[in-house]
């Protein structure tokens, strides 16, 4: 069961496997209990055990290089495969590295099982070291989602697909070939349309592995539909295809001043990186980045853009950063938070008499942007929260933030206080976003997804 | 049941006879740990010490391709662009290795070591 439901109150939840028939075994305990995902049941005091309970998920892909005869379960799993064929674009890559991708012809035993509605398709664009991971790992605790094992992990209610799995040539091929992952040309971008076209109507696919650890393209995995399925990655919306199936798009991006300090933490502390290196990786992947990730910007529903503090002249460790959100309106589902009055602009510095701030303290700017002709609306946060009651008093004047209980957004923060950039716009800003995501999905749905960290 | 005693390989008495276990073993073989296991349990320990050392290598000989490959074909260069791809390809690795293998820890725990009289770490009992 992934969610928690509190008691009586929460009797608007939908119950999603029909009527609720309960069966019990001789000794009278409760066989649906486990099974059935949105029912009312029990309140769990702790928000811990969400993580604990079992997931309900088919038992680990096997390659299709095991042979059929020797699969005897009746789990349907087997099932599933025979009915796959190999896709249209199967061969579209150079050496023949997708020829195993294949497509299932039916309807898939999960849109049944799990009771989907329909596959929400959410697509983060970022170029590597962008924060996707730690994004990623928020929106997975918005779902409740224990991390399953294996390549792609596949939860009760979320997948999460790497789109490298779609490069058409391994290490060595691109080294060969010269050309770098960021290169149009190095992905499959037709079996990846017709791939996530099967997925979004509902049907399985076997999907190729890109492994990041020996460069090799290993055999195929399956993939079920679920209730959200989010693809990350370099080019989630740089093919039209690919886009037309994209429910709702983030964006992160880094002025170039916190890329470097970024790299400069993550890479420098183990050994064997100088600040020379690092500079001239950078100078050296960016015409490609500009070419082939930075024109995604113009597509992304909601961009994260993370830029060097004005708060503290000549700045240079970049600790504290100012953060915006730009987000799209006129998006279908998509109600644009804002500060205030809806609309107008705000500039805003809560610490004063009713707030003590440390330095240096926070700021915030509110105001409608018009970005590549488009209308946006910018919330935009400089300085670090360093105590709960800051937190607590922004939530409560920020509107239209999706969350289902007052605190709520203060406690996802709290939660996550290990993670990288807990203390500054970029943990506000990704838990607003997931907040988002979560209200998109229920809009396009009709479904209720319940909080799943509690008060 | 034997006891867990492991004696480093190679260990002697002074006597020159190896240590042996205090129950009765009805074997003609001398009563050391098996070195296998000795082995295994050191081999445990380091293997993961090891798997990060060879992505530690693979990622600094990575480097120094990279930059000989900008010396030898200029920072523009296709070459120069694939190697330090790799590289950046192999960090992004280590990175998220290291972050699979970090323990997670629950936050709430870890907040109420340091503040045990706070309102979120109450403790009911009946």
């Amino acid at each position: 069961m992934a969610f928690i439901v509190a008691g009586v109150t929460r009797a608007a939840t939908l119950q999603v496997n029909g009527p609720h028939r309960s069966k019990t075994n001789s000794c009278g305990q409760s066989l649906t209990g486990r099974r059935s995902a949105f029912v009312a049941g029990a309140a769990r005091s702790s928000w811990t055990s969400a993580w604990a309970r079992p997931a309900l998920v088919h038992p680990a892909p096997r390659p299709l290089s095991v042979p059929s005869q020797q699969r005897r379960s009746v789990t349907g799993l087997s099932m599933q495969i025979a009915k796959m064929q190999k896709a249209r674009n199967a061969d579209n890559a150079p050496r023949g590295v997708h020829t195993a991708a294949s497509v299932g012809s039916v309807t898939s035993e999960a849109m049944r099982k799990k009771s989907i509605t329909r596959p929400v398709i959410v697509a983060v664009a970022a170029d590597s070291g962008a924060g996707k991971s730690t994004f990623l790992r928020r929106v997975q605790r918005m779902f409740g989602t224990e991390v399953p094992k294996g390549h792609t992990p596949q939860g009760e209610l979320m997948t999460v697909i790497c789109l490298d799995d779609w490069h058409n040539r391994d290490r060595q091929g691109r080294k060969v070939d010269q050309i770098t992952a960021l290169d149009e040309n190095c992905q499959n971008f037709e079996l990846m349309a017709e791939q996530l076209e099967a997925l979004k109507e509902g049907r399985d696919i076997m999907k190729p592995i890109y492994n990041h650890d020996t460069g090799n393209i290993d055999p195929p995995e399956l993939i079920q539909p679920n209730h959200i399925i989010v693809i990350e990655g370099l080019h989630p919306l740089y093919d039209e295809r690919v886009r037309k199936l994209v429910d709702f798009s983030v964006y992160l991006d880094l002025d170039d001043e916190v890329k470097v300090a970024w790299k400069i933490q993550r890479d420098m502390a183990e050994r064997g990186h100088t600040l020379d290196n690092i500079l001239a990786s950078i100078e050296a992947r960016k015409p490609d980045f500009e070419r082939f990730v930075l024109p995604q910007r113009e597509y992304a529903d909601a961009i994260l853009q993370v830029k060097p503090t004005e708060l503290i002249p000549d700045d240079k460790e970049r600790k504290v950063l100012k953060v915006r959100l730009m987000q799209r309106e006129g998006v279908p589902g998509f109600t644009t938070a804002y500060l205030f009055d809806e609309g107008s602009t705000i500039v805003w510095t809560p610490c004063g008499r009713r707030l003590t701030c440390a330095y240096p303290g926070i700021r915030f700017r509110y105001g409608p942007e018009v970005f590549y002709g488009r209308d946006f609306s910018s919330i935009e946060v400089d300085g670090e929260f360093d105590k709960l009651e800051e937190l607590v008093y922004i939530e409560s004047h920020l509107s239209n933030i999706a969350t289902k209980y007052y605190g709520e957004l203060t406690q996802l923060m709290l939660a996550a206080q290990s993670a990288p950039g807990a203390k500054n716009g970029t943990a506000l800003f990704q838990t607003v976003a997931a907040l988002k995501i979560r209200e998109i999905y229920e809009q396009l749905t009709g479904r209720k997804v319940d909080p799943m960290v509690r008060a | 049941m034997s006891p867990a005693f492991v004696a480093p390989i190679g260990t002697l008495l002074p006597s020159g006879r190896v240590p042996s276990r205090s129950t009765f073993r009805p074997s003609s073989r001398l009563a050391v740990p098996h070195p296998q296991i000795a082995l295994r349990r050191r081999a445990g320990a380091l293997h993961s010490l090891h798997m990060s050392e060879t992505m530690s290598d693979r990622i600094q000989e990575a480097i120094d391709h990279a930059k000989n490959a900008s010396e030898k074909y200029g920072k523009s260069s296709a070459e120069a662009k694939v190697a330090w791809d790799v590289v950046e390809e192999l960090e992004a690795e280590r990175s998220h290795q290291a972050d699979k293998k970090s323990v997670k820890q629950d936050p709430l725990d870890e907040y109420c070591k340091d503040a045990p009289d706070a309102d979120e770490c109450r403790v009911y009992e009946d």
